[in-house]
């Protein structure tokens, strides 16, 4: 699929791997809109690429069908979804308190938060933009009408100890893709996820050189946190390449997360 | 870990299909039993035919999950084993345009309901049984006790409409490695097992097309599979202090 004046969709578009795959897909001339929580940031860089900056929370469903929307307004129905909205959160299943010996059970409400967000948003986001990608012609002899890229994580296969509930929120998504790609094939409609490993995101800003440093240690080649533009390359290869469908893709330097 | 000598075990969806198979197989092993089941019916007479207890469970409720645990513990004493088969299964596609063409999206009551019993349902059941097995003094080699959660094929290769089915049994599949990390050092184990087409109740509920295309007897090559099978494969990972954190796929290679 040629990107080239295209309506496309990045949630969490506003910072991190979303920022990098709505510049991605802007400079290969899509139409791009970017839905995030962060106003200030997703506007300023809806300015930059020449797109558009709409308010969404994925876990609301009035604020994802007005930005749709108000996208669509603006630029049409979308032919492309990249969604990266997400949250993570560090806390064990069961934990001993280091003074009192208390055994302390992980929040329920904080798994359900992860699972809301990270997962039911990716799906509802999904299922709302298929349905709109459905009323549009097919572009290609072959009947491609468009495609949805969903963003797991490598911890959906190897997640770390505090990584119960991101773990379950990935997985899913990641599980969801051949049945989604399934569903959505006679009508032309493409989904792939990728799961990455390490990159230098605002998830990650935070942290000190050296934490930094070993994390970059541990990944085989190339050593070193993935920049989100080989993110946003990978989003607009997606796209470009018809053939690939109902796929999970790690993109993570050959790293194998260690328990801890 | 040893079975048998009185050890305390729960089977959540223990009433009928791979979870009453599983319960079967660990009271005949010498285990105290309890079933926790939203049905009560064949939940009672099945404890009544294995030595066991019934309790009632709604396993999206946090309040009778917390009250069949207290009342299985107050019975059996805190559990060593526990065996996650609770689920629920729907069939529905993302996006789909009916006879007249409309176009159709899957409803997110039903995604949300599912995420609901089959992931968080696992997970918390998972979470309040290691905070009981925490507080249990180790058996030989550090042991405290084993989880054993029940995901599906599907968590690899979800069929047409079974995105949301795929989405909950992928998200257990996922959390099997962090909750064994979590949990190495109380030496409380975790394991998944992914049964293929197993005959059960929730195969029977299902439309008679997919029935047809799958077989409905074990002895075709791509029918389904007993689930005595599962619950032999249960005690294997119970006994067997080698299995952590691993996910098993059980199905026979079939589908």
């Amino acid at each position: 699929m040629k990107l080239e004046g295209l309506s496309a969709v990045v949630t969490g578009g506003a910072s991190g791997l979303g920022a990098a795959a709505a510049e991605a897909l802007a400079a290969a001339g899509a139409k791009v809109a970017i839905l995030d929580l962060n106003r200030d940031v997703g506007e300023a860089l809806a300015a930059k690429i020449g797109g558009l900056f709409r308010h969404c929370d994925v876990t609301n469903e009035v604020t994802v069908e007005s930005a749709l929307a108000s996208a669509r307004a603006a630029h049409g129905v979308e032919r492309v979804l990249v969604n990266c909205a997400g949250v993570a959160i560090g806390q064990r299943t069961v934990r001993r308190d280091r003074e009192t010996g208390a055994i302390i059970p992980h929040s329920l409400a904080a798994f359900e938060k992860v699972i809301a967000v990270n997962l039911t948003g990716t799906f509802y986001m999904m299922t709302q933009c298929a349905a709109a990608m459905m009323t549009l012609p097919p572009m290609l002899p072959d009947g491609a009408r468009g495609v949805i890229v969903n963003t797991a994580s490598v911890a959906a296969q190897d997640g770390q100890i505090g990584q119960i509930a991101y773990a379950a929120s990935k997985g899913g998504v990641a599980a969801m893709t051949l049945p989604a790609a399934r569903d959505l094939a006679k009508d032309g409609i493409r989904v792939v996820a990728i799961l990455p490993g390490l990159f230098d995101t605002p998830m990650f800003a935070g942290l000190p050189d050296e934490a930094r440093q070993a994390l970059s240690a541990g990944v085989p080649f190339p050593s070193r946190l993935g920049k989100p533009a080989e993110y946003g390359a990978l989003v607009r290869h997606i796209c470009e390449n018809d053939m690939l469908n109902g796929e999970c893709i790690r993109l993570d330097g050959a790293v194998r997360l260690a328990p801890r | 870990m040893k079975l048998g000598n009185g050890v305390s075990a729960i089977v959540a969806g223990g009433a009928t299909g791979l979870g009453a198979a599983a319960a079967e197989k660990l009271a005949s092993k010498g285990c105290k039993v309890a079933i926790l089941d939203m049905y009560r019916e064949p939940g009672e007479a099945l404890a009544r035919k294995i030595g066991g207890i019934y309790c009632h469970l709604e396993i999206s409720s946090e309040i009778t999950v917390d009250t069949a645990f207290d009342f299985a513990r107050e019975e059996n004493g805190i559990e060593r084993v526990l065996v996650n088969c609770a689920g629920v299964a729907i069939e529905q596609r993302a996006a789909w345009r009916d006879p007249q063409g409309r176009i159709h999206i899957h409803d997110v009551p039903s995604f949300e309901r599912l995420l609901q019993v089959n992931l968080t349902g696992t997970f918390y059941m998972a979470v309040k049984a290691a905070q009981g097995m925490m507080s249990l003094p180790p058996l030989d080699n550090g042991m405290r006790g084993v989880i054993i959660n029940s995901a599906s094929v599907a968590a690899e290769d979800g069929l047409e409409g079974q995105a949301a089915y795929a989405a909950s049994e992928g998200g257990v599949l996922a959390l099997t490695r962090p909750l064994a990390r979590d949990l190495v050092d109380d030496g409380v184990r975790v394991v998944t097992i992914m049964p293929g087409r197993y005959d059960t109740m929730m195969f029977t509920e299902r439309s008679t097309d997919v029935r047809q295309m799958v077989g409905t007897t074990k002895q075709q090559p791509d029918g389904m599979s007993d689930p005595k099978e599962f619950a032999e494969m249960v005690v294997k990972l119970c006994e067997d202090d080698q299995y952590n954190g691993q996910v098993i796929r059980l199905s026979g290679a079939k589908g």
